[in-house]
């Protein structure tokens, strides 16, 4: 539009400068011609002088959008090439595609696949770039190994096509990313879990047998060690009926230890299914049952009534189990004891007026058989604050412990990712 | 009525002596006949009507657990109680057990006196209190 005004105005101008000349002997219509002429060049001056600068601003946002598109190219974490479309020729690469392969860009310029990957693999290349030449669409390739300067590398490629207006093929643009460290860490954590998948198979086997064949020969110890005693006891002396009697006790004990070990065995096995629990609850049905047990002890319950959590619900009646246990028996030398259940912030507390421990050996508490009384003050296997941990840990939580020997004691424990 | 036999399925030679001595002294007036394998456990559950199967499940040749299916897909004997005693307290074995149709699980305990309590309740309730099936 512009340029048709253009050329109308100047060739109005140039008729006008022909008239001038014409008329030069008539001083009044040339004059007349001349001031016209003069404003119509000057007109056509600022016009150009427009055109120019908008011709400049123009420049000047292609060679921005240049300098975009350069910097990203060139920056980009992946590897990025463009191949001639007929011959798959490279006709650039960006500066990942050298660090990557090893390679500068002049060793690539002019040159093919052949010319630097064992020739399956240059055959794979090509023949995926002809076939996404030929549809026109977008190849994805999710995965490909490429040989480079750093040995084999997994990638991922898109290929796409560059063709002009009327469909004729002229780039091929390839972009991809290394894949293979992502590759390499998919595969060592499937390694891992099929080995942890392993353990856990052999430990149930294991538990298994151990269920089955380790308590049966204990049965005969003590089975036959009572009939001894039974039918032969008059014929033994005090100490040989004493040394029988150890046999069993010896035996019975071992019986607890095998059942408590398969207990914390099952609790590392056994799947994790969170609901919402009652704790306030299962607290009162369990110190319940240990009133019940030892029907003449005083001992003051007092349980927060509003407390639940998203757990597992059989592995907090275990934990619960052992930990009112715990402050059930250590509080069995008091006439007047009290044990308590509640919530401190996000923490979980069970905490009782017992014989308590001193701070010095609490690192060893949650430790399977570690015991830090006799067994002559008081009974247990050592492994039951070790399975309290277990179950805390498998949910994500933390347990520790607070107590003064003869204070009684505190334990905490918070139950992982739940409000 | 009496006459008819309680089956122990038991491949434990002191296990088998301990419960024997357990019944000994019961008021369980009953045959005892053990099996020591599934294989005999099977063929001896075809010649006797037993009154009650107490059935351990680790035995040799056919598992205690294959000898329970057999039992509860005979139309002959499907409706005999059979009482699963084993050394085990596994899920798997409690959820395979009740599975397959045992009438009742119970561990061995490792005390005498408790082993003796154990055995001596399950005879006297499926030998004598229990009406057997017609």
């Amino acid at each position: 539009m512009a340029t048709t005004r253009f050329k109308v105005l100047l060739a109005v101008a140039a008729a006008l400068l022909v008239a001038l000349v014409v008329s030069s002997s008539r001083p009044l219509l040339a004059a007349i011609l001349a001031f016209a002429l003069a404003g119509i060049l000057g007109w056509l001056y600022g016009a150009v002088r427009k055109e120019g600068q908008a011709r400049q601003r123009e420049c000047d946002d292609l060679r921005r959008v240049n300098l975009f598109l350069d910097a990203t190219f060139e920056s980009l974490p992946l590897m990025i090439f463009v191949k001639d479309a007929e011959k798959l020729s490279f006709v650039r690469v960006n500066r990942y595609c050298e660090h990557l392969t090893g390679m500068t860009r002049a060793q690539f310029l002019g040159k093919n696949d052949f010319d630097y990957f064992p020739p399956e693999q240059a055959r794979f290349f090509q023949e995926k770039d002809r076939a996404t030449l030929a549809s026109g669409e977008l190849t994805d390739i999710v995965e490909e190994p490429i040989e480079t300067a750093h040995g084999k590398r997994w990638l991922h490629t898109r290929k796409v096509p560059l063709r002009d207006a009327d469909g004729t093929p002229l780039f091929l643009l390839g972009i991809s990313e290394d894949i293979t460290d992502r590759k390499r860490e998919a595969e060592e954590l499937r390694a891992a879990k099929e080995a942890a998948e392993a353990t856990s198979r052999e430990l149930e086997s294991f538990s298994y047998s151990v269920s089955h064949d380790l308590r049966a020969p204990l049965r005969a110890i003590d089975g036959f060690s009572a009939a001894v005693l039974e039918d032969y006891g008059p014929k033994l002396d005090e100490e040989g009926r004493a040394c029988l009697r150890r046999v069993r006790a010896a035996a019975q004990r071992m019986g607890e230890l095998i059942d408590d070990l398969l207990d914390l065995s099952q609790v590392s096995r056994q799947e994790l299914n969170r609901e919402r629990v009652n704790l306030s609850g299962l607290a009162r049905v369990i110190l319940g049952e240990l009133q019940k047990r030892d029907p003449e002890r005083q001992v003051t319950v007092t349980i927060d009534p509003n407390l639940s959590a998203e757990c597992d619900a059989r592995l907090l009646r275990v934990a619960l189990e052992n930990l009112f246990g715990n402050s059930w028996k250590f509080t069995s030398k008091k006439p007047a004891a009290s044990i308590a259940f509640g919530r401190d912030g996000t923490a979980f507390f069970v905490k009782d007026d017992g014989a308590g421990f001193e701070m010095d050996y609490a690192n060893k508490l949650f430790g399977a058989f570690q015991r830090l009384h006799g067994k002559h003050e008081f009974e247990g296997t050592g492994i039951g604050l070790a399975t309290v941990q277990r179950i805390v840990h498998r949910h994500g939580g933390r347990i520790w412990a607070e107590s003064e020997p003869g204070q009684g004691a505190t334990f905490h424990f918070t139950l992982g990712p739940s409000p | 009525m009496t006459d008819k036999p309680i089956l122990l399925v038991e491949d434990n030679p002191d296990d088998e002596l301990l419960m024997l001595r357990a019944l000994r002294k019961s008021k369980v007036n009953r045959e005892i006949v053990v099996a020591r394998d599934g294989v005999e456990a099977q063929r001896l559950l075809d010649k006797l009507s037993p009154v009650l199967v107490v059935l351990d499940l680790k035995l040799p040749k056919v598992e205690g657990l294959t000898v329970l299916r057999r039992i509860r897909g005979d139309p002959r004997i499907e409706r005999l109680p059979v009482v699963v005693l084993t050394s085990s307290r596994e899920e798997r074995d409690l959820a395979e057990s009740y599975a397959a149709g045992a009438t009742s699980f119970i561990r061995k305990p490792v005390e005498f006196e408790r082993f003796v309590e154990v055995v001596q309740a399950v005879c006297a309730y499926w030998a004598s209190l229990n009406e057997p099936p017609p």
